[in-house]
């Protein structure tokens, strides 16, 4: 069998049309899941800014920023959560709109990567909105940004492709058991709270060995610190991780590929 | 899109299998594995699985139209998708060279809620429209179904037949290297619809298509090539009008087993199982049926076409050679009496008929001096004996009955001789000749069944003989009126005291009422020597001469009724409107074919008595009856 359906049209070519794909599915998803909203697309991110309220709340009255001033914390605590959410997001996104096209995958030649460029841009469009809140609580906590910031922004592509390098794996198991998208709202605590993404990591101690061993750490923090603080002397541990979630996507990529033929296969 | 040249092979599906899980659960139970486990299968089955396709090849070159033809089940689907790269084969390659687009119906990733202008770029984009021509893509979808000025309406607000005509639009719009077809789509009358067959036939005539159908309606004529697929499995592949042909005979054939196996009974095909009721009669409930498998049914089909396709060459060259100008011969016809009477002689009429007068001249060559018979039907006619001596005729007849049988499969050496010197006579070497053998090798497919029955009536016409000269009875011999008889003994009417008796008891029967001229052909040694009482009986023993049969035709023309055995002379009768009551003993002998045609060429001639008695079942005042009937 050989491989890509599009191998014989340029890179570019097949790189427009991944992105076309995925603008399309991503605009029919939202007529859908949002055709009879009257605040229409604000509820895509309304949960999770409503989320993070109370957590920073409890952080700051539980002291969960260590010894950093209450405005120093919400921005800590907004600027991880809305990172992590970008990650969350991520991995959950493709396996949300690849079930609502399984008839789709059933009867046509949709390729399987447009769900994960699909995934893609629902996260860059929800990013959109997270940029703009957090630009809103900087300027409400009356904080400049440091000059990293730029590199916080260069990193968020790097926290997309880690959510979807995972998410691809998740997009053909969830069509062939269910159990896969009802366990995943399960490991989202588990992952947020084994990362400092809402608190301080601790020097010492199991959680701070868990963090240390936890990627997401590393994915989100450092990231998290380029834009509330400025450099950390971590980058090259970015630059690492970045590039095992690249191989991870890629990877993902891969498996999707090879997956989701059985998967659709295995649909009733 | 990139450019294939004409002859490059799009398609290489190279003895792929694929394998299907009907158990749902399972079916899930497998995919898990083999998404996280996956390893090749090589054909090996686990419970619940069978082969959706197995071992199927095909190829489509550029410009090239194959279709697979294949029941509900048959595996297109799996093929379609296996194609498209929307499945994986089990086993085999899948090679396609360039790009390969589903031409189908369904609803393309629909959501109720886009507008027309958003679903159908998400169509084109499925379909895999770079973006610099989907918007020319979209724009000829929307044109195609007229709804250009819809493009912002909602498609929940649209009929749904719209929506369905938007996605084969869109299908038959987005260029593509090679087209799948997944059933060729059933289109209204609309002018829409009108548009998409418009569109589709551009496709068809522009070739690179694989077209996948359950029926041959509507299956183009620019196929080249078509495969038979059942259960997964090509049963025959060929040209696409030999398997047009045999798929439709399979799938008749299919649906009558079907409706049998429904009805609970035993189809009607020979038996192709083993029952010798050995089971210790465990079973209960209806009785097995017993089916043929679809191969065995695909190799009927297969024969029956051959056999069909033999007869309508035979037809084609014979058309060919009427239309010419060349002179034509029919024959030389030297056979039996009634295979002339039945077949040859119906079979010249019908070519008369069908093809029309010829400027040409149409000889017919025969023997017996039976030139009424081809009168009307030849603008000439040449006996044997005009071209060789009544001896040498005799002769050289007898040696190619030793050798060939009296049935003329063959031309043979002396035919040839006869032929050569017709084209003496006329002169000329260009001409073209339809010899018998062209029927009997025919007749003997239809005779054994391998061709239909049909064929014979639909290439006869029972056209009278001419009666003007034949008519005159042999003065010498005959009064008239008077009825005439012959009898013979063969497989039919064999040699028993039985027969001996009707014989006598015919006779005896016919006597009282009328004369009776008895035309004594041999074969019933010391049969007439009793019955030379009756003075109104008279034996006319049938002399060695070139005109024999033109002397048994004059007697038999000239009666008021003819009784005699089923077969030879006997069969001219109803040819001369003569009233006819023929006898045969045993079934077994009596060829049912020649029992049929017969009662076909007397039922051409409505009121003209005929009966067909088995000698059993005899009986002298049903005769008499019956000729006190005819005499009037």
């Amino acid at each position: 069998m050989r491989g890509g359906t599009y191998s014989h049209a340029g890179l570019g070519q097949s790189l427009r049309l991944l992105i076309q794909q995925g603008y399309l599915l991503v605009l029919r998803d939202f007529r859908f899941r949002y055709r009879q909203a009257y605040l229409g697309y604000v509820w895509a991110v309304a949960r999770p800014v409503a989320g993070v309220l109370p957590l920073i709340l409890v952080g700051n009255a539980f002291g969960l920023g260590g010894d950093m001033a209450a405005a120093e914390y919400a921005l800590f605590a907004m600027g991880g959560f809305l990172m992590w959410q970008l990650f969350w997001d991520s991995v959950i996104s493709p396996q949300w709109l690849a079930r609502r096209l399984r008839r789709t995958f059933k009867e046509a030649p949709l390729r399987p990567e447009s769900v994960v460029a699909a995934g893609a841009g629902l996260v860059l469009f929800n990013a959109s909105f997270y940029a703009g809140i957090f630009v809103l609580a900087s300027a409400l906590a009356q904080t400049a940004p440091p000059t990293t910031v730029w590199l916080a922004l260069l990193a968020f592509p790097v926290i997309i492709l880690g959510g979807l390098a995972v998410g691809s794996f998740f997009v053909p198991l969830t069509f062939v058991y269910l159990d896969f998208r009802f366990a995943l709202p399960l490991l989202s605590p588990f992952l947020l709270w084994t990362a400092p993404i809402l608190y301080a990591s601790p020097p010492t101690g199991i959680l701070a060995v868990v963090n240390r061993w936890n990627p997401l750490t590393y994915l989100i923090d450092i990231p998290r610190q380029w834009l509330v603080r400025g450099t950390t002397g971590d980058e090259l541990v970015f630059l690492f991780c970045a590039m095992a979630f690249v191989t991870l996507f890629w990877l993902g990529l891969f498996f999707l590929r090879r997956a989701m033929p059985i998967a659709v296969e295995s649909l009733p | 899109m990139s450019t294939v040249d004409t002859g490059t092979t799009l398609l290489d599906c190279d003895d792929v299998s694929k394998i299907y899980c009907d158990e749902f659960k399972q079916r899930r139970k497998h995919a898990l594995r083999d998404i996280l486990f996956g390893a090749p299968r090589h054909g090996r089955l686990r419970p619940d699985e069978r082969f959706a396709l197995r071992s199927f090849s095909v190829t489509v070159k550029a410009g090239e139209n194959v279709a697979v033809l294949g029941l509900p089940g048959a595996g297109k689907t799996t093929l379609a998708r296996l194609v498209t790269r929307m499945s994986r084969p089990d086993g085999g390659m899948v090679r396609v060279r360039g790009r390969v687009g589903l031409v189908f119906s369904g609803r393309l990733g629909m959501n109720p809620f886009l507008s027309v202008d958003e679903y159908v770029r998400l169509a084109v984009a499925i379909h895999g429209a770079e973006p610099d021509m989907a918007d020319a893509c979209c724009d000829e979808a929307l044109h195609l179904t007229g709804l250009s000025d819809r493009r912002h309406a909602t498609l929940v607000n649209l009929p749904r037949g719209d929506v369905r005509y938007l996605s084969l639009a869109v299908a038959l719009t987005v260029p593509q290297n090679l087209r799948v077809f997944d059933s060729l789509p059933n289109l209204g009358r609309d002018p829409v619809g009108a548009r998409l067959v418009a569109r589709i036939r551009e496709h068809f005539a522009r070739g690179s298509n694989l077209i996948l159908a359950r029926t041959t309606t509507g299956l183009p004529t620019s196929v080249s090539r078509a495969i038979i697929l059942h259960d997964g499995e090509t049963l025959y592949q060929g040209q696409r009008e030999t398997v047009v042909t045999i798929y439709d005979h399979f799938v008749a054939r299919l649906a009558r087993i079907r409706r049998a196996e429904q009805a609970g009974r035993v189809a009607d095909t020979p038996p192709t199982g083993h029952h010798d009721g050995t089971d210790g009669g465990a079973s209960v409930g209806p009785p097995a049926v017993d089916v043929p498998s679809p191969a065995a049914l695909i190799a009927r089909a297969v024969q029956r076409f051959d056999h069909s396709h033999i007869a309508s060459l035979a037809e084609e060259q014979v058309a060919q050679d009427w239309a010419s100008d060349r002179p034509i011969v029919l024959g030389p016809f030297l056979a039996d009496v009634a295979f002339e009477m039945l077949y040859w002689r119906p079979w010249v009429a019908w070519m008369r008929a069908s093809f029309g007068p010829r400027r040409a001249p149409v000889i017919a060559v025969s023997r017996g001096r039976v030139d009424g018979w081809y009168s009307g039907l030849a603008s000439e006619y040449v006996d044997v004996c005009d071209l060789v001596s009544f001896e040498t005729y005799q002769a050289r007849n007898r040696e190619r009955v030793r050798d060939a049988g009296d049935k003329q499969n063959v031309v043979s050496g002396f035919e040839q001789d006869l032929l050569d010197h017709v084209t003496r006579r006329l002169g000329t070497a260009d001409v073209a000749v339809v010899h018998p053998s062209v029927l009997f090798r025919l007749c003997s497919k239809v005779w054994r069944g391998a061709l239909s029955s049909q064929w014979l009536s639909e290439h006869a016409r029972y056209e009278h003989c001419e009666t003007s000269s034949d008519a005159t009875p042999a003065a010498a011999h005959v009064a008239e009126p008077y009825v005439a008889a012959s009898f013979w003994f063969n497989s039919c009417f064999p040699d028993s005291p039985l027969h001996r008796r009707v014989v006598r008891d015919v006779l005896a029967e016919l006597s009282q009422r009328v004369d009776v001229i008895v035309v004594d052909q041999g074969g019933v040694h010391g049969l007439f020597d009793s019955i030379q009482a009756g003075d109104r009986v008279r034996v006319m023993k049938s002399a060695e001469t070139d005109d024999r049969i033109r002397v048994q035709a004059r007697v038999v023309a000239g009666a008021r009724a003819f009784v005699g055995t089923f077969g030879g002379l006997s069969l001219m009768a109803p040819f001369y409107n003569v009233p006819t009551s023929l006898l045969f003993g045993a079934e077994v002998g009596l060829f049912p074919q020649h029992a049929a045609v017969s009662r076909s060429m007397a039922g051409a001639t409505p009121d003209l008595p005929y009966e067909l008695t088995k000698t059993a079942n005899f009986d002298a005042g049903h005769l008499g009856a019956w000729v006190d009937r005819t005499l009037g």
